[in-house]
């Protein structure tokens, strides 16, 4: 399909574009590398239009090219249209947030490459082309977490994340070797049959290596840092969409040599459990808000992987129905609470990576000078520990009842602790909120300056979006249940 | 033992010396050696795997690939140290961690 | 045998480089590495890789290594600390890995003459195409993480002058009343103090 072939072209091929055209320096410079990939990314989201057309025609998508292909299912779609929309409000909101850095220009293109890759990898069907994407995806995405270099930190917590994810991606080659030894082929659909120990310690490295980008324990020591100093927008991106995708190519490996599914569901289970124990207790201690929310994420981590895990072990389709779902809905809250808090900052004076710094205590009285804003953020909060009517209840309350219908007793245990922990999470939400809603007047916050429309747009949208899905949940039904059903597909 | 089953034994040695290589790692420029001892075994394997199967031209092509996408890690990884060592002024793993808290 | 006896060089030197106190000395014994891997690659009959390993591994990365090294300046020689409990861990549990799945091995096939070129470009065309975006992006972080940033002027001054509740902001640009000896010089350090 062409224009398949062009969605995953398009930001692969514009990139180079925005790098040289939005050069400062550039003789033909007319237009801002900003202004430059939104209208790129304009183009990818008509190309998406025409392939969502063409998929509801046709279930799958494929192209061609060699022995290998690009296929799109529903997992694919799903991720497509999350990385697509955050990376659009990224972009619009890291306008003001980056005007004036060095190397704007690289930053933008980096974004579109970062997209690129990241529809490749979610499409690719072949499992070493997937692990080609997956590095590129990593190899764009080291510029980002260093942009602001000039801080000491930001270039520690990059160095961090570039030594682990290098190593995760080595683990994964030697299990595709090992996979391909044993099936004699890399294709995803020639799926192994038999047990070997081949496959059992092929597994075990795609565990670990992609776990390394999932930030699946034992290896999300890199995420707090990574996102705590990485432009605030990258933070909402990397949290948002692009960790999820270590899930998406971690499940398509794992489908390859997944005989015995209960055995690596109930891996999956004992380490998501573990990620949501982990996040939520280190989120406790923290008093910078990014890393709060970055530990948050390591939690939420947990819950998806939590939910897959049902849904393998018992091949529910419930309970990979109600994972994709809280993937997205974590997309949309997280990357909300992250811009939120980006725009706050940024109103509150801290320019060139300084956010990374903003402590709960900096939030003080800020509602009442940004009551918008301030309440984007705290819906995003509340949602996070999932809290009615925001879209974070919907899915955690999905994955909870997927969880309890297994006949399992461990199963029911580890759900019930999970929702131990749900509650737990409040303890580190609530001083954000609590803080921002602190009513005393300060007159030195009346003079903060605005915050500009590109910031507050990104966040309304999200804002708006995060509601509404928590009202009408089935309006996500047409992206979430074909993901599902393909991950059911994928494992059975 | 044929040579092949040596290879892939050698392989799986290689990758645990860059593993050692990279726990024990106090500098930065020392885990990038660390990091491209591994990826060099990871070639290995794969191009083991290749003739294993009866694929050897199949085995290549993936090394190859690797090399490229690992060489341009490696650049990575060095312009970071360069850039550790002129803003932090030091390549030391404990103090660019610690600097992090 | 002579395969063996590569195999153990190989992993001999791999474990010179990791011990090696020196940062010049572990980048030699990492291209002694790069060249015997790529002798192993020719015995196997890969030449084309063993040529590429050969040039970029042993030639290239050593090249671009020993440049940054002296960029950097080799540092004072870090002693090497031996960590034996973890060492013994690693060579057991490779042991172990490796002998689990050298017996599980399939029977191995004939190996079919393909031409590779056709192969590269035509079977595995797409993972080219991914290449050139993965090439693409590293250019792309190189020149990102080395570009000076001129404005790094006024990130010192906004580093003091910053504080979350300062209520005007345009000084932060601006900046001409601070005393720069207060000011922390991440650059000027390298100036200052020999590496």
């Amino acid at each position: 399909m062409t224009w398949l072939a062009g969605l995953i072209g398009l930001p692969c091929v514009t990139s180079p574009l925005v790098y040289v055209f939005g050069h400062r320096q550039h003789a033909l410079r007319r237009i801002h590398a900003h202004d430059l990939a939104l209208l790129m990314l304009a183009f990818v989201w008509i190309a998406l239009f025409f392939v969502m057309q063409a998929f509801a025609a046709s279930e799958v998508l494929t192209v061609e090219y060699g022995a290998i292909s690009l296929r799109m299912d529903g997992i694919s779609l799903l991720m497509i249209v999350l990385t697509l929309l955050l990376t659009t409000l990224v972009t619009i909101f890291s306008r003001n947030d980056l005007v004036g850095t060095v190397g704007e220009e690289k930053f933008y293109a980096s974004l579109l490459l970062l997209l690129g890759t990241v529809i490749g990898l979610v499409c690719a069907n072949d499992l070493f082309n997937m692990w080609v994407w997956f590095e590129g995806m990593a190899i764009s995405s080291y510029l980002m977490v260093a942009y602001h270099r000039q801080r000491e930190d930001a270039l520690g917590a990059s160095t961090k994340y570039f030594i682990q994810t290098v190593s995760g991606s080595i683990l994964v080659l030697f299990g595709i070797a090992l996979v391909l030894m044993h099936n004699g082929t890399l294709d995803l659909d020639m799926k192994a049959v038999e047990p070997s120990p081949l496959l059992i310690v092929a597994g075990a490295l795609f565990v670990l290596g992609f776990g390394v980008k999932l930030a699946l324990f034992p290896n999300y020591t890199w995420l707090p840092d990574a996102y705590g100093e990485a432009p605030t927008g990258v933070s909402a991106l990397l949290s948002g969409a692009v960790t999820m995708t270590g899930l998406i190519a971690m499940m398509r490996a794992l489908s390859l040599i997944i005989w015995s599914p209960e055995a690596w569901g109930g891996l999956l289970l004992v380490l998501g459990m573990i990620n949501i124990m982990a996040g939520t207790i280190l989120a406790l201690s923290q008093t910078k808000v990014k890393r709060i929310l970055a530990y948050s994420s390591i939690g939420h981590i947990g819950y998806v992987v939590l939910a897959i895990g049902i849904g393998i072990s018992a091949g529910s389709m419930m309970g990979l129905r109600s994972g994709m779902l809280h993937l997205f809905i974590h997309g949309i809250m997280k990357s909300l609470a992250f811009l939120a808090l980006g725009a706050l900052a940024y109103a509150a004076g801290c320019r060139n990576g300084d956010a990374a710094d903003f402590s709960v205590d900096d939030l003080k009285g800020l509602a009442q000078r940004y009551p918008g804003v301030t309440l984007s953020l705290a819906a995003a909060c509340l949602s996070l520990v999932g809290i009615p009517p925001m879209g974070g209840f919907v899915s955690k309350f999905q994955i909870l009842l997927a969880g309890v219908q297994q006949p399992s007793v461990w199963i029911v245990l580890l759900i019930v602790v999970a929702a131990l922990f749900s509650v737990v999470a409040l303890a580190y939400v609530m001083p954000i909120i609590n803080t921002a809603y602190d009513m005393q007047p300060s007159p030195s916050r009346e003079a903060l300056p605005d915050i500009p429309l590109s910031m507050r747009l990104p966040i309304f949208i999200l804002a708006i979006a995060l509601i509404v899905v928590g009202l009408w949940p089935g309006l996500l039904d047409s992206i979430v249940d074909p993901a599902g059903a393909a991950l059911l597909a994928l494992f059975g | 033992m044929p040579p092949v089953h040596m290879l892939f034994v050698g392989a799986w040695f290689l990758l645990g010396t860059g593993l050692y290589g990279l726990m024990i790692a106090r500098n930065v420029l020392k885990a990038v050696i660390a990091l491209q001892i591994m990826v060099k075994a990871a070639m290995l394997i794969l191009v083991v795997a290749g003739a294993q199967t009866g694929q050897l031209a199949l085995g290549q092509s993936l090394g190859i690939t690797v090399i490229v996408a690992d060489t341009m890690a490696v650049v990575i990884g060095l312009a970071m140290a360069v850039r550790l060592n002129a803003s932090v002024g030091t390549l030391e793993l404990d103090d660019i961690i610690e600097a992090e808290g | 045998m002579l395969t063996a006896i590569l195999v153990i060089l190989t992993v001999f030197c791999a474990l010179f480089a990791v011990v090696s106190t020196r940062l010049l000395h572990a980048t030699l014994w990492l291209a002694a590495v790069s060249a015997l891997v790529g002798l192993l690659l020719y015995q196997l009959g890969a030449w084309e890789i063993a040529v590429i390993e050969l040039s970029v591994g042993a030639g290239l990365v050593t090249v671009l290594m020993v440049f940054a090294i002296t960029m950097i300046g080799d540092p004072p020689a870090t002693p090497y600390v031996s960590r034996r409990t973890l060492f013994i861990f690693v060579v057991l549990a490779m042991t172990m890995i490796a002998g689990m799945t050298v017996n599980s091995l399939p029977a191995p096939h004939d190996v079919v003459a393909e031409p590779l070129a056709a192969v590269l470009w035509n079977v595995r065309g797409l993972d080219m195409a991914a290449q050139i975006v993965l090439i693409f992006a590293g250019v792309m972080g190189v020149l990102g993480l080395l570009s000076v940033s001129d404005d790094i002027v006024r990130v010192r001054a906004s580093r003091v002058a910053h504080h979350p509740t300062t209520t005007d902001t345009t000084h932060v640009t601006a900046a001409p009343e601070i005393d720069n000896s207060m000011i922390p010089a991440p650059l000027d350090r390298l100036e200052k103090e020999p590496v």
